[in-house]
């Protein structure tokens, strides 16, 4: 791992994992039942700001930029000059929530990645004294002493704490946060990137510093400005850091503070809203940014590939193949069929993926969740039909009368069935038995859980169990795999191609259920679920099938179906699917080579932020890609090429299939 | 997600969570007791996550912050010095002090791709970092270790 020459265990570096640790889990868990699960009563203060922040065209290399020295001291030189190679909005803007004022003092924009600088300070004639997120009230005020900024800092004796100073300013402790929420190149629809970072820590005056970076292909894009819908609270501090409730405050998204320095959002933009005791921690306020083409980038790239002539190797006999039938034949068959009947709807599966059949389309999130069939997964009667939305996503939960239980949430869907209890029994901690009852998965239904394992990998191999008949007792592989695709059809997805398959005749069932067992003693698996395989019966026999969507799986899109299908019918379900084509936007001409895009790859992998060489190709593919622009999110063609780096690091990249250009990647 | 699932999952994560906790606690007692907080702040805060396909990183996330939580409470309390030391020796006590040596931003993204198996985008969503900051951080301890192997 460490030294090509000398493999290095890091497991070697820990102590065995003591009994006590699954001891431990297992009297937790047994303790759930008494600690119900509960939504939070807080109450954040909270603001939902526009800030603008305008990039603009100073080169950072004649700027003194405080982002790239504070990146540099939180991670390192290399990083700090990276980010010196970026455009800088040096500009400073803020807006006051609570008592508190958050200033953007610099932004950067680099290569997808936004990196922001800021501060929160508590106003002169504010009630509060702030400090950050997790931090203890009896903490010295205005030193970092967990190293949560660039460094631990030592303590002088008589420091008083964050306590004796709000006591003292007859103030309350107030804990200040902030973080990013959704974000947008230019005038896009703001939309949540994957993820972010955030470190905030406080200084001597008693301000909390913060730095924010956040990196994502499908939002960040070289564009003129950039909108940040930041959220930002202040709320009470408690001693468990916990935040209680305070009138929520609003900014409206359309009153945005203007690009010019230290800009202040006047108090009376903020609009008061009554106490929320909504569960979730909802919590929005929006930063905009601008920037410029970055044409010192191109050529930073241009001129670090030239130094790289090392040619990838293509790994032409073990590329990945696109998502094929289990039986190829057959599959092509019925894709022909229906070829005809999909070709308004979606983009069919096609052997050869041409500029004609992979057009530019608009994504349209899923909608399934008020239109499904109920009796499509269960017809007997509806005991419970439960919704609830959290951070603006819609939960559905059913429960049938014979135990079946349908879970739904945006994008997905879970069905399994349950009879009578089981006992999750576990051990408190002195080691004394605890009762636990819930409801207990059928047979059939655990028996699906080997199906699952068999395709993502056994445990202790991590290998894909194959296929052995396609014939059981009661069922075949034909009559299943149609059950599935008629469910497919009914949730309108037409396009999945079935791409595994495993039979669970009942000498396999029990065979894999002592199999699994003997994991389990060898510490290779880890349940407390039922294992009742030795009780499955030819009734429990059935197939497990797993369907993708080729054109989608590759990326963030990524669309799946599981389906465990017996005599009864189909018994488990598991569906991934985010979103949909929906209009053409356009159809494109031509679409460039992957040879051109793989030969471009080894200098944007050589320019990227952690360089690294391109040491073989393992797949080429055209699939397509969500990118945001002004009316939400488009699905571009792209060219998705997976390769290795040094050290068998394992990258992937999209280049947009029309222009060539590169659009996203995983370094 | 249901109790079952929700205890399968976490059943399943014993072994990694106690060896992630322990990349920060070093201390077998912190470590239970973070995994048992882990447990019970992963039930009450199951409404927030928001797909399941990403519970091992989700549950990871707040055994880390469980994790903070206890060295903030142990440094106010007691001196780092006074931590009892690993009652079982690891197989190779100088790859533990070299790997313990490395500062946690490095250590932890290490631990969790290279023995957790996790993904760098894995990583990146348990430390709320962006993917690239996580392989620069995970690059850099190994070239940290690799040096101090050397010069064994």
């Amino acid at each position: 791992m460490i030294n090509n020459n000398q493999p290095v265990n890091l497991g070697n570096a820990f102590p065995p994992v003591p009994e006590e640790a699954e001891k431990t889990m297992r009297s937790s868990l047994a303790q759930l039942q008494k600690r119900r699960r509960v939504y939070p009563k807080r109450k954040f203060a909270l603001i939902a700001a526009t800030v603008l922040i305008t990039v603009s065209l100073t080169a950072i290399a004649a700027f003194h930029s405080q982002v790239a020295e504070l990146f540099g001291k939180l991670f390192g030189k290399e990083t700090q000059q990276w980010i010196e190679g970026g455009v800088v909005d040096p500009d400073g803007k803020s807006f006051t929530l609570a008592g508190a004022t958050f200033t953007i003092d610099e932004c950067v924009y680099r290569d997808r990645g936004l990196y922001f600088l800021g501060s929160v300070r508590a106003d002169a004639d504010a009630k509060v004294v702030i400090l950050p997120p997790d931090w203890d009230k009896q903490a010295p005020f205005g030193y970092d002493i967990y190293g949560a900024g660039p460094e631990a800092e030592i303590v002088p004796e008589g420091a008083k704490s964050y306590e004796q100073v709000a006591a003292e300013a007859k103030k309350e402790l107030a804990v200040a946060c902030i973080g990013i929420d959704k974000l947008a190149s230019q005038d896009n629809v703001l939309l949540a990137p994957e993820c972010y970072g955030t470190t905030i820590y406080p200084i001597k005056d008693g301000s909390l510093r913060f730095a924010l970076e956040v990196e994502d292909g499908s939002l960040i894009m070289p564009a003129d400005k950039y909108q940040v819908q930041m959220y930002c609270r202040v709320g009470e501090h408690t001693d468990t850091w916990d935040m209680t409730v305070r009138p929520t405050i609003e900014i409206a998204t359309e009153q945005l503070v203007e690009p010019a320095a230290s800009t202040q959002t006047d108090v009376s933009e903020v609009k008061e809203e009554p106490v929320q005791d909504k569960p979730e921690e909802k919590a929005e306020s929006v930063v905009s940014v601008q920037t410029v083409p970055v044409a010192q980038k191109e050529q930073a790239r241009e001129t670090v590939a030239s130094n790289q002539t090392e040619e990838p190797v293509v790994r032409k006999e073990q590329a990945k193949e696109e998502p094929k039938s289990v039986e190829t034949n057959q599959q092509q068959a019925s894709q022909a069929k229906d070829d005809k009947e999909q070709k308004k709807d979606a983009p069919a599966v096609k052997e050869e993926p041409t500029p004609e059949n992979m057009p530019v389309y608009r994504a349209k999130k899923w909608e399934f969740i008020e239109k499904i069939d109920l009796a499509l997964f269960n017809q007997s009667e509806v005991l419970k039909d439960d919704r609830r939305v959290q951070r603006n996503e819609t939960f559905r939960s059913v429960s049938y009368q014979d135990g079946g239980s349908l879970e739904m949430s945006d994008g997905c869907i879970d069905y399994h069935e349950t009879k009578g209890e089981w006992n999750y029994s576990g051990e408190d901690n002195y080691g004394k038995p605890v009762d636990n009852y819930g409801p207990k998965e059928t047979v059939a239904n655990q028996v699906a859980d080997l199906g699952d394992w068999a395709y993502f990998g056994w445990p202790g191999t991590y290998e894909q169990l194959p296929l052995e008949k396609t014939s059981l007792t009661y069922l075949t592989l034909d009559e299943a795999k149609a059950q599935a695709e008629a469910m497919l059809k009914e949730l309108g997805l037409k396009d999945f191609v079935n791409t595994y398959a495993i039979d669970l005749g009942v000498d396999r069932i029990h065979a894999l259920g002592e199999d699994l067992k003997a994991c389990e003693r060898a510490g290779k698996y880890s349940t407390n679920c039922p294992m009742e395989y030795d009780l499955a019966t030819v009734e429990d026999e059935g197939f497990y099938l797993y369907y993708e969507q080729p054109l989608f799986n590759k990326t963030e899109l990524s669309a799946n179906a599981s389906f465990y299908v017996t005599k009864k019918g189909i018994v488990k379900v598991g569906v991934r699917r985010h979103y949909e084509p929906g209009d053409i936007i356009e159809t494109p001409e031509t679409f460039v080579s992957s040879e051109s895009v793989i030969e471009r790859l080894p200098q944007d992998m050589a320019s990227a932020k952690y360089p690294d060489k391109v040491t073989e190709i393992i797949d080429t593919s055209l699939c397509y890609y969500p990118l945001a622009d002004k009316k939400g999110v488009k699905l571009i063609p792209v060219w998705h090429i997976e390769f290795n780096g040094s050290e068998n690091n394992h990258y992937w990249a999209a280049y947009d299939a029309v222009t060539g250009k590169f659009v996203d990647g995983n370094f | 997600m249901d109790e079952n699932s929700f205890t399968s999952e976490m059943m399943q994560c014993t072994q990694m969570f106690y060896r992630i906790a322990f990349t920060i606690l070093r201390n077998r007692e912190d470590c239970l007791d973070a995994m048992q907080e882990t447990a019970f702040r992963a039930w009450k805060k199951l409404g927030s996550l928001r797909n399941e396909r990403y519970f091992r990183t989700w549950a990871t996330r707040i055994l880390i912050n469980e994790c903070k939580t206890i060295l903030r409470k142990r440094r106010r309390n007691i001196p780092l010095e006074d931590i009892p030391e690993i009652a079982t020796e690891p197989p190779d006590p100088t790859l533990a002090l070299m790997l313990h040596d490395l500062p946690e931003h490095l250590r932890l993204p290490l631990v969790m791709f290279y023995l957790e198996g996790m993904t760098e985008k894995e990583v990146a969503y348990a430390l709320r970092l962006p993917q690239t900051t996580v392989r620069g951080r995970i690059a850099r301890a190994k070239a940290r270790l690799r040096k101090e192997l050397e010069e064994l």
